[in-house]
């Protein structure tokens, strides 16, 4: 079957400073996203390179290394008003996603008129009153109100309802429930699995959140230091994970449940001497100063990815009679 | 006003207020009355706009002019000698109770350094003002300190900017505990963290927290940190405790409506049943609702809620809870 996003080898790099200091925050990814609805989320901590990640695939960033394959066309082969078709964005900040000047309805209906390219006037007012009610929200309450006048999160889901208007294919939501209350952040969520199921549109969810990923999410690639470390299936990956840096991230996370409090008291996490920069530098496993595991080709060569029961895994330790 | 003798600190029909103009008030914390005892961590925990770090600032005394306090915070400054922080000025608690009795770790606390000062400085200062020691003195003591805090000596030499953001942290946490205060504030000591670094963080606070038999208050949204860390729990809403509870009990099974929506609400690993989040927002805290808080998002309101405010009823010793449901009892 002919997948629906595929990153082969992509790499971006960065240069700052007087002299050009380069470092890569997103380094030799490769990803196959099939074409069926689904959850795909990129989970890693802040200085992963999974925005950055998120920014190459919406085209806001150019890749130095590799290709982006969106249904086998290169995307950027892809005329402007097409791709907005196929791939949209729901951002981090839904007070920055309007402007606040004009009523957020307006943007709402330029996009199905620009995007969509609907030009009947009540065929437009038709499926915005549709998507709004669809998204749990009042068409006739929204038209009258600005930006400021909504809470954070009827911001979000009129985001949400910006994006279903151009019926995409991909939507990139770049922690999207981070700036919303606790309580309601579930709502959301829901909302997306709900999108997903009855319209058939694959997200790409990126998230510091593992809990939040675990429940929502069907296949998920750990990012540390621009390297994708570990992809598969969510389930697997987070229940068993393969990866030291995985396994470290599932042990340290703090877990709602406080019979599990003398286990996570008990096992002492090992903090390495490391330095952010040496970490994107280094020429092998990017992991190598803090892992437990480590032996001397993990500085040295960077390991392949390594199917391990359906798990891409990129860690020397499950190389063929390596380990 | 006398204090049980274990108790290091007692919070009394406290308000905390952001006055903007005559007319625009916010009422961040309504009438909250705590007791913090020796020897305990304990949890605040609630959305954002909750009040919580509004009353750690009024109960550390640190009023910046927006907000004004009201109500008594009774502390016991030396054997038996009490006194109310509110009602002192700020250079006596400047000079008598900050950083001696009681500490504050700010929220991203890893940004609270002098960039322009070396860490050893950051350190010398608060042990010369307090100490009345020369500098030099200050920084043999120091050194001996940052040693017993699993931290290496030359990083007293070193400029925040030299050191890693878990390293910047760690130090902070040193320098709120170095005159062993009786009391340590920690607001969000650990949000824009990761979780690897975040573990590494409460492990070294509950270890100092162990050593030293102080007051640990720990506020943070994040129930999962709560359920590993604390011992007692608050959980506010809209300015107001709406339960107090030990911590297992209140996971277990919460009483109020909200904290039952919030703890069923939180994803786990491994669970994979269906959640669900509340409708509706937190309200106004400009022009807060009559009746209770909360009454426009919960299920089981009845039209006494619309009208009166329910009081924090016991429901067991040491738990207590803001809800009419269970004043019938």
């Amino acid at each position: 079957m002919r997948p629906l996003l595929k990153l082969e080898n992509v790499s971006k790099v960065f240069r700052y400073g007087f002299f050009g200091f380069r470092f890569r925050a997103v380094d030799d990814v490769r990803i196959v996203i099939e074409d069926k609805p689904m959850i795909f989320t990129i989970a890693g901590e802040s200085g992963s390179g999974k925005s950055t990640l998120a920014k190459l695939i919406l085209r806001i960033y150019r890749p130095d290394h590799g290709r982006i394959l969106f249904m086998d066309r290169n995307i950027y082969e892809i005329g402007d008003k097409e791709f907005r078709k196929y791939i949209q964005p729901v951002m981090q900040d839904p007070y920055a996603s309007f402007n606040p000047m004009q009523k957020p309805i307006r943007y709402l209906r330029e996009t199905l008129v620009n995007v969509a390219e609907v030009d009947d006037e009540k065929e437009v007012e038709k499926i915005m009153d549709q998507t709004l009610s669809y998204v749990g929200l009042n068409p006739t309450e929204v038209k009258g109100k600005y930006q400021h006048e909504f809470s954070g999160g009827e911001l979000q889901r009129l985001s949400i309802a910006r994006v279903l208007l151009a019926k995409p294919k991909i939507v990139i939501a770049d922690e999207p429930v981070s700036m919303l209350d606790a309580s309601i952040r579930m709502n959301i969520i829901n909302l997306f699995k709900k999108i997903k199921d009855d319209l058939g549109i694959t997200f790409i969810y990126i998230t510091h959140d593992l809990a939040t990923a675990y429940y929502m999410s069907d296949e998920i690639a750990i990012m540390f230091r621009g390297t994708v470390v570990e992809y598969g299936r969510s389930r697997s990956v987070l229940s068993h994970p393969l990866h030291p840096y995985t396994q470290a991230l599932q042990e340290s996370l703090p877990e709602p449940d406080t019979k599990k409090r003398k286990r996570w008291m008990e096992k002492k996490v090992r903090l390495g001497e490391y330095v952010e920069e040496e970490e994107f530098a280094v020429k092998g496993c990017k992991y190598v100063f803090r892992c437990p595991y480590a032996m001397s080709k993990c500085k040295t060569t960077p390991p392949p990815y390594i199917s391990v029961n359906g798990v891409e895994v990129r860690c020397w330790l499950y190389a063929e009679g390596g380990g | 006003m006398s204090v049980k003798t274990n108790a290091a600190l007692k919070a009394v029909d406290v308000y905390g207020e952001y006055v903007i103009s005559p007319e625009i008030s916010i009422k961040a914390v309504n009438n909250v009355s705590i007791e913090l005892q020796r020897n305990e961590i304990i949890g605040i925990a609630g959305e954002s706009g909750c009040g919580k770090s509004t009353l750690i600032k009024v109960l550390y005394g640190f009023m910046d002019p927006p907000l004004t306090a009201k109500g008594k915070v009774i502390l016991e400054v030396a054997n038996s000698y009490y006194i109310d922080i509110l009602s002192v000025t700020e250079d006596y608690r400047r000079e008598n109770i900050w950083w001696k009795n009681v500490a504050y770790i700010p929220q991203n606390s890893m940004n609270v350094l002098n960039p322009f000062m070396r860490i050893g400085d950051h350190f010398s200062e608060v042990l010369c003002k307090h100490l009345k020691i020369s500098k030099e003195e200050a920084y043999k003591i120091a050194e001996e300190y940052i040693s017993t805090m699993g931290l290496r000596k030359d990083v007293l030499k070193a400029f925040p900017h030299q050191l890693s953001g878990g390293m910047r942290q760690r130090i902070v946490v040193a320098l709120a505990l170095q005159l062993k205060p009786n009391i340590i504030f920690a607001d969000e000591p650990t949000t824009a963290v990761d979780v690897i670094l975040q573990k590494v963080l409460l492990q070294f606070l509950t270890e100092k927290q162990k050593e030293l038999r102080n007051t640990l208050v720990l506020v943070t949204h994040d129930m999962g940190v709560h359920a590993m860390m604390t011992q007692r729990m608050i959980v506010m809403y809209a300015g107001q405790i709406i339960e107090e509870a030990p911590t297992e009990n209140l996971f277990e099974e919460p009483k109020h409506p909200y904290t039952q929506a919030l703890i069923r609400s939180l994803p786990r690993l491994g669970d994979e049943s269906p959640k669900m989040g509340l409708g509706g927002a937190p309200p106004d805290l400009k022009n807060p609702p009559l009746g209770c808080k909360f009454h426009q998002r919960c299920p089981y309101a009845v039209d006494v809620c619309r009208r009166e405010e329910p009081p924090l009823i016991e429901y067991e010793k040491g738990w207590k809870v803001r809800c009419v449901l269970y004043s019938g009892r």
